[in-house]
């Protein structure tokens, strides 16, 4: 399956949201949505949803518009909001059955995902008696009863302990095993290192960058070199290219690619104790900082 | 549909799982059976006196009836005005005496007697007494005996015999009223009592639907209610399911006080109010219903819409203010208009055909006027058309309303959201 978002825009009023942005999503892969607070995340989500309809612009699947009461979405909102004063089985069977499903297999489907996620001795109780990240969890369920094909998790690592956050990242990973269309919106970059092979980066309404993370990291000049060693002082005195030295590294700026071998030879000729030689590739939180920084 | 029924026996099992509604709904059934069942058991209690009677006629306990002084100034003949009042006052201990006004009322406020007349002329006479009850009133009970003595007492003279002064005097009247409209005093009471129910009913079940909407708003349930099901089924699916709540509550008080009337009727005999209750027309009932519904429905569409333009729970009661007191109007006017004791009047018949007023002045105006069968049903016509009206426009509030957060909007921009929703 293919999820293809085509020029939509949405102004509430008259305020513009949503410039003509485009996003492609496929099964078996995880599309990173990033963005600052505010650049339009949530009305893009809801607009794919079927919350709203975009003013201009379509949803299309599979080349088809889509037809939200064929396929299942399964949404993990951002503001975690399940009923607090409710019975947690009760409450999950009936979001499942809102999404169509029959009665038992909500209830059962419920049961397998809670048991999976150490929740089982929780489902008679009130959501209000749980811990922040057993609600979450809780939540989480409510994202996957139905089996949905594709799904929009909004910041679903946020108030995890490190174990949960591992228990998590297997199901996303399975999820996405599984063939289904993962939509994955965070401000923990490595998350999105993480799971994601394109991202997307929407500012003010627009998307400033989009495509596969690694290409995109490899579309930055690749002249700066990073050296590791006990004797950085010695290296930095010694070479003839403009060099500072930055979190135990020294930073060596080349003119131009073809130089990287006479920076090798240099180094060699030093005889000096290197531990690391390695390009220096900008982290995704460098890029969405570069991005999205004064743009809003 | 299927979502939509979904929504409707969630909604409606939350009412049946709260143990608040449940525990609302039986002690207004115990309240309403213990009132019913109040004579039956007080008889239980104090079983040597089976009916209990006002403490005029009830039988005096030697020794414990208050003393009341007798002076016949007429000097006539004091034994006989004796034997006529203590004839008429059982319940005092009446004795002659021959003290003076002064003396007699030093003697009442020294509590030694409990009161004192004296007969001046036979028409004239001053009563002495320390406190009187609320619901006695000496001055009539004794002008009246003395009245009666008077006639009775110069007829004789007349030479009329004691049979012929009875029964010129109290000369059996009978006569018959043929009715062709309604006795409103008879109708009275049940209408005060369902219209009240009604008020109580919408008002409270109107609101609990705005809490309940702007409840899931509050704790965010709505982000995924809303990605989950259609606005229209959780607006309808919510406003259908505590109306249903409310309408079994409705049926559970009725039926219990229906149920208990009839094992308690021969109870109840010699009570116009409680029999006048029970007695009403099955129509009347019928129509209550008729009206709960569609008066319920109006108003919890409503709201529904202003719940759901509120982000906070605590924001609602500033928010639902002016529904509450449109509704509230309609009340005044029904219910001042049943006290004025003309139903029909102008602003009624006009209110029983406004949609938010009707509810109320319609079912007065069915339970206690006239109004003629094509009235009824163009009044019921526009509110079933307002009341679909309103929920189709309140759904189309939720639907902008709910994705909304912060401050309440104001109308100009509820409106013009709702142009592009």
């Amino acid at each position: 399956m293919q999820l293809d978002i085509q020029q939509i825009s949405k102004s509430f009023g008259s305020n513009l949201v949503l410039d003509k942005i485009s996003l492609q999503a496929e099964s078996g892969k995880a599309v990173g949505l990033l963005g600052r607070n505010g650049a339009g995340k949530t009305t893009a989500i809801r607009i794919i949803m079927g919350v709203f309809g975009p003013d201009s612009g379509q949803v299309l699947l599979d080349g088809k518009p889509i037809n939200r009461d064929r396929i299942t979405i399964g949404y993990l909102p951002e503001e975690r909001g399940l009923y607090p004063k409710k019975v947690i089985l009760e409450q999950l069977i009936y979001f499942g059955m809102l999404k169509g499903m029959k009665k038992a297999d909500a209830k059962a489907s419920a049961e397998r995902w809670a048991a999976k996620m150490e929740m089982s001795d929780t489902l008679n109780r009130r959501l209000d008696t749980l811990s922040k990240g057993n609600q979450q969890k809780i939540q989480l369920v409510a994202t996957l009863i139905a089996n949905p094909q594709i799904i929009i998790l909004d910041e679903p690592f946020s108030g995890l302990d490190p174990v949960n956050a591992m228990m998590l990242k297997d199901i996303v990973k399975e999820q996405i095993e599984d063939n289904k269309i993962v939509l994955f919106s965070s401000h923990q970059m490595n998350y999105i290192e993480e799971f994601c092979d394109d991202i997307a980066i929407l500012n003010g309404g627009s998307i400033v960058l989009s495509g596969n993370i690694g290409k995109i990291k490899r579309s930055y000049d690749r002249t700066t070199i990073l050296i590791s060693s006990t004797q950085l002082s010695k290296i930095q005195d010694q070479i003839d290219y403009p060099s500072r030295i930055k979190d135990d590294q020294l930073w060596v700026k080349l003119n131009n690619e073809a130089e990287k071998g006479d920076l090798l030879i240099k180094l060699a000729q030093l005889q000096v104790d290197i531990d690391e030689i390695k390009v220096f590739e900008p982290s995704l939180n460098d890029i969405f900082v570069e991005y999205t920084e004064g743009r809003i | 549909m299927k979502q939509f029924m979904h929504i409707l026996n969630f909604e409606f099992s939350g009412y049946l799982k709260n143990k608040v509604f449940i525990g609302v709904t039986l002690v207004m059934v115990l309240v309403v059976t213990g009132v019913l069942f109040f004579p039956r058991i007080s008889t239980l209690w104090s079983k040597e006196e089976p009916i209990p009677e006002p403490p005029s006629t009830t039988e005096p306990v030697e020794g414990e009836r208050p003393i009341v002084f007798l002076v016949d100034e007429t000097a006539a003949d004091p034994q006989s005005t004796l034997t006529y009042f203590q004839s008429f006052w059982v319940h005092k201990d009446i004795r002659l005496s021959q003290l003076s006004v002064e003396e007699l009322t030093e003697q009442v406020e020294q509590d030694s007697i409990s009161a004192a007349i004296v007969l001046h002329t036979p028409t004239q006479y001053t009563y002495i007494v320390n406190n009187v009850g609320m619901y006695e009133s000496p001055r009539s009970e004794i002008s009246q005996l003395l009245l009666e003595k008077h006639r009775l007492d110069q007829m004789t003279a007349l030479g009329i015999s004691p049979e012929q002064v009875g029964s010129i005097l109290y000369a059996p009247i009978d006569g018959e009223v043929i009715q062709t409209g309604k006795d409103q005093m008879d109708n009275f009471f049940y209408t005060y009592i369902l219209i009240f129910g009604l008020y109580m009913a919408i008002l409270l079940y109107g609101q609990l639907v705005a809490t309940s909407v702007a409840s899931e708003k509050s704790s965010r349930a709505m982000e995924l209610l809303i990605t989950s099901a259609k606005p229209a089924n959780l607006m309808f699916g919510k406003v259908l399911g505590s109306g249903l709540a409310g309408l079994m509550q409705l049926v559970a008080i009725l039926g219990t006080s229906f149920l208990c009337f009839n094992i308690t009727k021969a109870d109840w005999v010699g009570n116009p109010i409680v029999n006048s209750i029970f007695n009403m027309p099955v129509s009347i009932l019928l129509y209550t219903i008729l009206f709960f519904l569609l008066g319920y429905f109006i108003y919890a569409f409503l709201y529904g819409a202003v719940g759901s333009l509120a982000s906070k729970v605590e924001d609602i009661n500033t928010s639902v203010m002016p529904i509450t007191f449109l509704f509230i109007a309609a009340f005044m006017i029904v219910m001042f208009s049943m006290t004025s004791g003309n139903v029909e009047n102008p602003l009624m018949i006009v209110a029983s055909f406004v949609p938010f007023t009707s509810p109320m002045a319609m079912f007065v105006r069915i339970a206690m006027g006239e109004p003629k069968t094509i009235e009824i049903i163009v009044s019921v016509a526009i509110l079933l058309a307002s009341t679909i009206g309103i929920g189709y426009i309140s759904a189309k509030i939720y639907r902008v309303g709910v994705l909304m957060y912060g401050k309440p909007p104001k109308l100009t921009t509820l409106l013009k959201s709702l142009k592009n929703a």
